[in-house]
């Protein structure tokens, strides 16, 4: 808007457009994953021999990716709270953390699939590699993107010009625990099914 | 240019043309009326100096009538479906007892046909195969196994009313029958590849008598001549 | 022209914009430059099918292998290059926020990247025409396994250009749908509330939140495939333990909803100009809210009669069919109230409404033959036939065509400050109706017959042989149908350059977009926002001077 006079604001009471926005493309991303997720589980009712196949997954390294991933949540939040409060130093430290984990996340992950391909398994050696490399990629493009997201609030941060914009480092925010989210289900049902 | 459906040589077919002709009756009432409708309307309301618009949004009244004719038509499209499913049934949900099974394989881009000869079972030396034509005895019960090699077939006979999605990877029985010898037309009716549009095959039905000369033939062909 | 405080250049204004309406032109540039291509392909087909192996004027003999792509080119650009922009993003990027009172949609940036990456889309789709191999080729429908392994389509590149444009198309939907329901709730000028806006509003809201609760799963399958394509996964290759219908339940769970993504719009566009020109409030406005919502939620419960022969559990049939025929019920209800609108009312044939009209005499025979096919007994013969060919192409033409055009003729003068020349106009819809009757009622007695669709070479069959006059009049009439859209360019470049200059409201129409001037100034509204009165049909109101009541309050 390029004028001088406010906005004028006919929504809910305290929902704002960004708000709205985000949750509009949360929900449209839910039904991204449940197809994604749907076609996994609905497949896997028919397969068995994916149990056996799922146990070459490295349990320790999931549950510790779900571990860095509850952690950088947690940080995130209190990055949305600083920025709330114009705490401009806890913000940015505290984005710097969530950042760092992210990447600690991806990192895990690489390692997973490099050892994964170690072992000769590729996306192309069976069904259930196909559905494990494609939900965990799929996932880790978003997780990717959230990062780009939060680095630009971090370098918004660092130049001291967050604070026109502070009320994105809560948006952000719901969309990385929206991430996390999609995690904590993709974690059991691809890692822990028996 | 007024095409119909080809002749129809099944049992199931009459019903399955039944449905159609009932559902062309009903929607053609509906087309008639709502065209017709729909130009009387503008013939009459065309603008005409001096006359007024009438402001209405719709009153409750006439609100429920649209409902009660929106009803009306629901329970017209219930009855057809209601109507239909016989139909269905029949071809689609229920496997009669049969008095002969053939195995159907489709593949980019040809259709191979195998009997299981005299010992009654597939796989055995004493199969036969034929090449795009599936050959049947007139009025017997067939059930037929549909199987892909490759990528989504469909096998599809107009006369017989019969279509079915041929996949990889599955087995699909089906089942028709025929009244009336004669030759006939088979067509993959899904996009299969570049070769979609040649993968045609034929239905020839026989009296039983030759058909038994046809297998012979063929048995003859595949067992002795030593092409296998 | 421009309200900024700072100068714009020729790239900031024209190509990198942020100003709603200046994308809203760029997707209708899009969809028309996509619409050649499409209209090219359909001469292609038409003329393959009607005089096979003779090769096609302007390009050459179209063999089997050209022929799979083009078809499935043609459908792919119709459906999401020219019937999404032409339908949804072009006029909803225009009309959202003049029709809510707005300066501006609520993500300005967000809204520019969504046509830059429908761009993206568009243009990997042009390309993949030129890549080894050449575009995909497996339907527009895309079914595996065909589409998902290069060793069976012969294609590899092509698919995943395919898959790579039509994200781009659906990302950017996504980004655009989010928008304009974001402005439409937040961003209503004072007085403005829900119950006040105009059809056309109400139907590209609706169109946009049906898109963006449907895609996922779309979404899913197109990674799915390509990475099937790209890296040999299997998910729809029985032998690498996939499955091949799996494809067919994401694709369809998608695009069932996406044909009503493309018809709600038509909808809104024909009531808001059936009102207009018959000087009367839309008939059953609630009526009509309830109806598209119920629709929405039904629509994704219907998309396997899609799929009634393909191998599902036989046994599925029946619940689909009942669901697909509840669906019939809301719609059948606007219907209804667009008739009612009409009904005593004072119609003036103005070229929006001839299109209006149009559209609902065609789209008539859409919705009816549907019945034929939503039979599951009867689908068994017709699925996969010139039936099934007809019957969308009298559903889709009407909404994307009619639909598209109606609103292309009604807002013209608001878009571009110009009317377009109503006698070429009147010739434009006259030479439509004529040869889009004539190029597709014929298709249904094809299909009756027994012709499959999707083949090359019909003269191969010697059961079609029946056909090839009425394939040939098909193909005259198509011929003459893209022929006859040259008329439409010729107006529309003419007029947006040398048209007669259009007044605010020329139609004397009551919903807001009207009250900004013709073309509205970037900000819209000037120094104040509209406050909004009262509803988007006062036409006819008794005791009123004028047989029209603007929306907003006068300055």
């Amino acid at each position: 808007m390029s004028h001088s006079e406010e906005v004028y604001y006919s929504g809910p009471v305290g929902l704002t457009p960004g708000r709205l926005g985000l949750w509009a493309l949360i929900a449209s991303e839910i039904v991204l994953f449940a197809g994604l997720l749907g076609s996994y589980l609905l497949l896997k009712t028919v397969r068995p021999d994916w149990v056996t196949q799922a146990a070459h997954l490295n349990i320790w390294a999931g549950a510790l990716n779900s571990l860095i991933l509850l952690s950088s949540n947690f940080f995130m939040m209190k990055a949305s709270t600083a920025a709330e409060e114009s705490r401009n130093e806890d913000t940015k430290r505290f984005l710097a953390l969530t950042i760092l984990l992210g990447l600690a996340f991806l990192g895990v992950k690489a390692f997973e699939y490099s050892a994964e391909f170690h072992h000769g398994f590729f996306p192309s050696t069976s069904s259930f590699w196909s559905f494990y490399f494609l939900l965990t990629g799929v996932h880790g493009l978003h997780i990717i993107g959230g990062l780009v997201a939060i680095s630009l609030l971090l370098f918004k941060a660092l130049s001291n010009t967050l604070e026109p914009m502070k009320g994105r480092v809560f948006l952000t925010g719901l969309y990385w625990s929206f991430v996390e989210l999609v995690w904590i289900f993709l974690f059991p049902l691809l890692y822990l099914m028996k | 240019m007024i095409h119909h459906f080809p002749e129809t040589i099944s049992s199931y077919g009459p019903g399955l043309d039944y449905m159609f002709n009932l559902i062309l009756w009903i929607t053609g009432f509906f087309f008639v009326g709502m065209e017709g409708y729909l130009l009387y309307l503008v013939a009459r309301y065309a603008f005409r100096k001096g006359q007024k618009a009438e402001y209405e949004h719709g009153t409750k009244a006439q609100i429920i009538w649209l409902l009660v004719f929106a009803v009306v038509i629901l329970v017209i499209d219930l009855m057809i479906d209601i109507k239909g499913a016989p139909t269905w049934h029949n071809v689609k949900e229920h496997m009669p007892a049969t008095d002969m099974t053939i195995k159907v394989s489709a593949k980019q881009f040809d259709w191979t046909f195998i009997y299981p000869g005299k010992d009654g079972a597939f796989d055995t030396a004493d199969d036969v195969s034929s090449y795009r034509e599936l050959h049947v005895p007139v009025g017997k019960k067939v059930k037929v196994i549909l199987t892909s090699k490759d990528v989504l077939h469909s096998f599809f006979l107009p006369e017989v009313r019969l279509k079915q999605d041929v996949l990889p990877g599955r087995e699909i029985p089906q089942w028709f029958d025929t009244n009336k010898a004669g030759d006939f037309h088979l067509v993959c009716s899904e996009l299969c590849g570049f070769g979609h549009t040649r993968m045609m095959g034929a239905l020839k039905v026989h009296e039983e008598k030759d058909y038994q000369t046809w297998l012979a033939q063929l048995t003859k062909e595949q067992h002795e001549g030593g092409a296998q | 022209m421009s309200d900024h405080g700072h100068k714009e250049s020729f790239i900031s204004h024209y190509i990198f914009s942020t100003d709603h309406k200046m994308i809203g032109k760029q997707f209708l540039l899009l969809a028309i430059v996509m619409a050649l291509f499409g209209g090219f392909m359909a001469y292609l087909i038409r003329w393959q099918v009607a005089f096979p192996n003779t090769p096609a004027p302007f390009f050459g003999l179209v063999s089997p292998d050209k022929f799979n792509a083009i078809i499935t080119m043609h459908g792919t650009i119709m459906i999401f290059f020219v019937g999404m922009p032409l339908l949804s993003a072009f006029p909803s990027n225009f009309l959202v926020p003049l029709m809510v009172g707005a300066r501006d949609m609520a993500f300005p940036k967000l809204n520019m990247a969504s046509f830059w990456i429908n761009f993206v889309g568009a243009a990997a789709l042009i390309a993949s025409l030129l890549v080894p191999a050449g575009p995909f080729a497996a339907g527009w429908t895309g079914y595996a396994p065909l589409s998902a392994s290069p060793e069976y389509s012969g294609v590899k590149w092509g698919a995943v250009l395919w898959v790579v444009a039509l994200s781009g198309a659906f990302i950017s939907s996504t980004l655009g749908g989010l928008n304009y329901l974001v402005t439409a709730i937040t961003m209503k000028a004072p007085g403005m509330t829900y119950f006040k806006l105009p059809m056309t509003a109400w139907m590209l809201l609706a169109s946009a939140l049906t898109f963006f609760l449907s895609v996922g799963p779309v979404m899913a399958g197109a990674f799915m495939l390509l990475m099937d394509n790209l890296f040999h996964t299997g998910f729809f290759l029985p032998a690498k333990g996939g499955e091949p219908l799996l494809w067919q339940h994401l694709f369809w769970f998608f695009g069932h909803p996406e044909v009503y993504v493309l018809f709600f719009p038509a909808l809104g566009f024909c009531l808001d100009i059936l009102a207009t020109f018959s000087r009367k409030p839309v008939f059953g406005y609630k009526m009509i809210v309830a109806s598209t919502g119920s629709a929405i939620a039904l629509s994704f419960i219907v998309w396997a009669h899609h799929m009634f022969v393909s191998g599902i559990d036989p046994r599925l049939a029946t619940p689909f069919s009942i669901t697909t025929i509840l669906i019939s019920i809301p719609f059948a209800l606007i219907i209804f109230c667009m008739y009612a609108t009409i009904r005593k009312g004072i119609v003036s044939l103005e070229v929006p409404m001839l299109w209006a009209l149009g559209f609902l005499a065609t789209f008539l025979i859409g919705g009816l033959t549907g019945i034929f096919l939503g039979a599951a007994a009867v689908d068994i013969y017709l699925h996969g036939t010139y039936f099934v060919v007809a019957h969308f192409h009298y559903t889709m033409f009407p909404s994307i065509f009619f639909g598209g055009f109606g609103a292309v003729y009604y807002w013209f003068p608001k878009i571009f400050g110009r009317m377009l020349n109503k006698k070429l106009g009147i010739l434009h819809f006259t030479l439509t109706f004529i040869f889009f009757n004539g190029t597709f009622w014929p298709l249904f007695f094809v299909g009756i017959g027994g012709m499959i669709r999707r083949i090359a070479d019909p003269s191969a069959y010697p059961q079609f042989a029946q056909f090839a006059g009425t394939n040939a009049l098909a193909t005259v009439s198509a011929v003459c149908l893209i022929a006859t859209q040259m008329i439409f360019l010729w107006n529309f470049a003419l007029s947006v350059f040398k048209g007669k200059k259009a007044e605010m409201n020329p139609y004397n129409a009551c919903s807001l977009e009207w009250q900004a001037p013709s073309p509205p100034p970037h900000g819209n509204w000037g120094e104040n926002l509209p406050t909004v009165v009262s509803g988007p049909y006062e036409f006819s109101k008794p005791g009123e001077a004028n047989d029209w009541i603007p929306q907003a309050k006068k300055v």
